[in-house]
């Protein structure tokens, strides 16, 4: 019988922001413990949140191995690594003068709007071990700027929003990403002529993807690539992986929920447009006859492993958004409100705020329209390539550009 | 017991709760979670800055307290400040669901029931039958530095059966679910899977693209809920007009917002998914007109909304669990039946779409609505099944476009998915309506 014990603690200060003040602090102290045991082919769980008694755990798994829920025992290769990727962004004593230093500058030079909701700072510490041998260790932390922001006298309940998750702390970067997007916010201007443009957008449209490349969508049929592993089925441009590298990723452990470890922590989805793997657990590799993803997760301290997209990126092919379209006109998609995908492929996303970019500048905000395209088209011939950032310096993640058609425009 | 000091005002919400999740994959015991957890969540207010703290340690509350309490600067006046003045001083115990407590129930007679129904699903291009069985039961504890001392329970209970469907090239989900607050509500008889089985069999056989335009619709109840839920509900939340005094003037009650005919009532009374007897602050739940015919009759708020906007309390500070402070949230969002009968609404349409489900919306200045089962109507009779990617408009443009209310008003129950606000979801919300027709909406 093989054990498995993960224990998650996390620590979260969470100030909450309201028309540009900051009023109050949140703090969340989290500590689970979950037991896994592996026997004949099946599996059981057993999870605690605070202090636990680990024994008491163990022997509350064994007995839900009578559930009778199948799983295969699939052991790791009992190796140890522990990493350590905490720095502090800015110290302890400073948080709060600091946060509301930069929320009046931001009142002060866009006057016209308001800001609220979160700035939070999350640190995460897990372990994974195993009577197989292994164990692993991470620390890791983030700072997460969530802010809203409202023009003054609009009858919406945001207008824009400036997300960002920061490896350094930067007053002058973040103000002058906020100042960017409210100055632009006001120079309206009429809606392009032509109905398709390149458009850029942050890496939320992959949702209208990702089920396709889940493991039990893929075997059964229900994807729209399946039996296309190896094959192309993308512009070469395109690369999606699940990156749990410490170097490129803030706070998400190097191993995945089943203590797997990848190769330079990647594995990938897509390379260069080809498929080349679908996101599973150890129970979906083995049910059906699938390598080993190192993309299990779990639901909760008390849950069976499932397959998890944590991680999920897309290499960047560019260092900016000149180098993919020179200084051809580009729609920067901020804020959308929803959208989704048809059996057939086609994608429709309605936009509430975007700007035109011409010669590499914002020129102005467009009134609404809605983006729509066809997967294959989006991802395939009519994808241009993904860099760092998008409009904004101080932004880590990717963004993608892809020509697509504009409609019901305003 | 628990020692409040003076000069600071604080409250301890604390939620004991229960809950079972049973997953069946195409046959198969994938999960069987039935788990206890307890939790506190404390705040403590000194006119400026609140302090807040959750903790699974409730045998410990008083030590989280008195570490708030060292953040927070004491002030002799708080009693007076005008969010602390609003709160209310409410004692009860409402205990109604502890007589027919799921926690009861053996899990294997909740296991057999998914079991039979997902056992039950067959049909030429079904892949992936994922049957669930959820339950929750809670009994919360509000205790307050005013004096609040209330107890209640909140249960829910309900089967999903989802179906994933591939056709060639092509894929369909869709979910047959039912909820409710007593077990022995929660019934699917095999009748009723074979026809959705049999009518998702039908769409992803033969739905056809729709050519995107401004078309006519038909909402059936649950589109109308999740419309009125996107469209209007957020917009009545009241935190997204704190500090913005243009707003307040712009959005004063009895401002024409919607059709004469659209009446849209929030309540957190309704025994459901959306049930909140007493909100988060301790406030009683009551009824609140959204809309009342056209016209803006009121807004959802928490304390420090409703002192902002001087207008009084409504029960809608909910936090999704004792890890979040309660924000202004929908309990349960309903548009009033009308007096048209369904066919009535539907005759009227040369060419148009009726949106039978739908999968999620959101809301802001547009809406969205991302439509499951959808089918033209030609020349007043509902026709063929179409795929539709998402419904948009204008928020504002088409509530005043509504131009039929059915009078067949459902309150829906959910136990999956839930309300998303910020880092909080999902909340569970109750919501509903009639049929309700649009005349115009953007169709992609």
């Amino acid at each position: 019988m093989r054990e498995e014990i993960i224990v998650i603690k996390t620590q979260q200060k969470c100030f909450n922001i309201t028309a540009g003040k900051i009023d109050s602090l949140r703090i969340n102290s989290n500590l689970e413990t979950s037991v896994r045991v592996y026997d004949n082919g099946c599996i059981g769980v057993a999870g605690k949140v605070g202090n636990c008694d680990v024994e008491a755990l163990k022997k509350e798994a064994r007995e839900a191995l009578a559930q009778g829920i199948a799983y295969p025992d699939l052991p790791n290769e009992g190796k140890q690594q522990s990493v350590d990727t905490y720095r502090q962004l800015i110290p302890e004593e400073e948080l709060l003068p600091t946060l509301n230093k930069l929320l009046a500058r931001l009142s002060a030079e866009n006057p016209d709007f308001l800001f609220s909701n979160k700035i939070i700072l999350e640190e995460t510490e897990k372990t994974y071990s195993s009577t197989d041998g292994s164990a692993y260790s991470y620390r890791g932390n983030t700072m997460e700027f969530s802010i809203v922001i409202k023009y003054k006298g609009s009858a919406n309940i945001m207008d824009e929003d400036y997300s960002a998750e920061i490896d350094a702390y930067d007053e002058d970067k973040v103000a002058a990403d906020v100042k960017l997007i409210c100055e632009n916010y006001l120079k309206t201007i009429p809606s392009v002529e032509e109905d398709k443009l390149p458009v850029l957008v942050d890496m939320s449209v992959l949702q209208y993807l990702l089920s396709d490349f889940h493991a039990d969508y893929y075997a059964l049929g229900m994807s729209r690539y399946k039996g296309k592993i190896g094959e192309k089925i993308f512009s070469d441009k395109l690369s999606i992986l699940c990156d749990r590298s410490p170097a490129r990723q803030y706070n998400i452990p190097f191993f995945d929920g089943e203590g797997v470890v990848n190769e330079d922590y990647s594995f990938y989805l897509v390379k260069n447009g080809v498929m080349k793997g679908i996101v599973g657990s150890k129970k979906t590799a083995k049910n059906y006859g699938m390598p080993v993803s190192g993309t299990g997760g779990a639901e909760d301290y008390a849950s069976v492993p499932v397959p998890s997209f944590a991680g999920v990126t897309v290499l960047p092919t560019a260092k900016s958004l000149e180098e993919l379209v020179g200084g051809r006109k580009t729609i920067f998609v901020s804020v959308t409100s929803g959208g989704d995908v048809t059996p057939d492929g086609t994608v429709s996303f309605p936009v509430m705020s975007a700007y035109l970019i011409e010669n590499g500048s914002i020129v102005g905000r467009l009134p609404e329209f809605t983006v729509t395209g066809n997967l294959a088209d989006l991802f395939g011939d009519d994808f241009i390539g993904a860099f760092q950032g998008g409009v904004f310096s101080t932004s880590t993640t990717p963004y993608l550009v892809f020509e697509a058609k504009l409609v019901n425009k305003a | 017991m628990i020692h409040f000091k003076e000069g600071y005002y604080a409250d301890v919400r604390i939620e004991d709760k229960f809950t079972t999740n049973i997953v069946i994959k195409n046959g198969a015991l994938e999960e069987q979670k039935v788990i206890s957890l307890k939790k506190a969540f404390i705040r403590v207010f000194d006119g400026t800055m609140w302090y807040y703290a959750s903790t699974s340690d409730t045998d410990h509350i008083q030590e989280e307290l008195d570490t708030l309490y060292g953040y927070a600067t004491e002030n002799p006046a708080i009693g007076e400040h005008p969010i602390v003045k609003r709160y209310e001083v409410n004692r009860d115990e409402k205990i109604v669901f502890a007589d027919d407590c799921v926690k009861d129930i053996p899990v294997s007679d909740k296991q057999a029931s998914i079991a039979a129904l997902c056992a039950a699903c067959k049909s030429e291009h079904l892949q992936l039958v994922m049957g669930r069985y959820l339950d929750r039961y809670s009994r919360f504890w509000f205790y307050s530095s005013k004096g609040s001392e209330i107890t209640y329970d909140y249960q829910t209970t309900g089967l999903s059966i989802g179906l994933g469907f591939a056709c060639g090239e092509e894929q369909f989900s869709d979910a047959l679910q039912r909820a409710g607050v007593r077990y022995s509500d929660v019934r699917v008889t095999k009748e009723e899977l074979a026809d959705f089985i049999s009518e998702c069999e039908t769409y992803i056989t033969t739905a056809k693209p729709v050519v995107p335009g401004s078309y006519p619709v038909i909402l059936a109840p649950m589109a109308t809920g999740v419309f009125a839920h996107e469209s209007f509900g957020h917009k009545s939340e009241a935190d997204f007009m704190l500090g913005d005094e243009t707003m307040a003037k712009e959005w004063q009650i009895g401002k024409k917002v919607g059709s004469d005919i659209l009446t849209i009532y929030e309540t957190g009374t309704i025994q459901g998914c959306g049930y909140t007897p007493y909100d988060d602050e301790g406030t009683k739940a009551g009824m609140t007109y959204l809309i009342k015919e056209g016209r803006l009759a009121g807004r959802l708020h928490s304390a420090t909304t409703a002192a902002y906007l001087d207008e009084g309390l409504t029960g809608n500070a909910r936090a999704v669990n004792c890890d979040f402070e309660p924000i202004v949230r929908m309990t349960n969002t309903i548009v009033k039946g009308g007096s048209s009968t369904v066919e009535e609404l539907i005759a009227g349409i040369e060419h148009g779409y009726y949106i039978k489900d739908v999968k999620h919306g959101s809301g802001m200045s547009t809406f969205t609505i991302a439509p499951n089962l959808a089918y033209e109507i030609e020349n007043g009779k509902i026709g063929k099944p179409v795929k539709i990617a998402v419904l948009t408009g204008n928020v504002f443009e088409t509530l005043g476009l509504i131009d039929g209310v059915a009078n067949d008003e459902t309150v829906l129950c959910f136990v999956t998915g839930g309300c998303g606000k910020m880092e909080q979801s999902p909340l569970p919300v109750g919501l509903g309506g009639p049929h309700i027709r649009v005349s115009k909406m953007n169709v992609s």
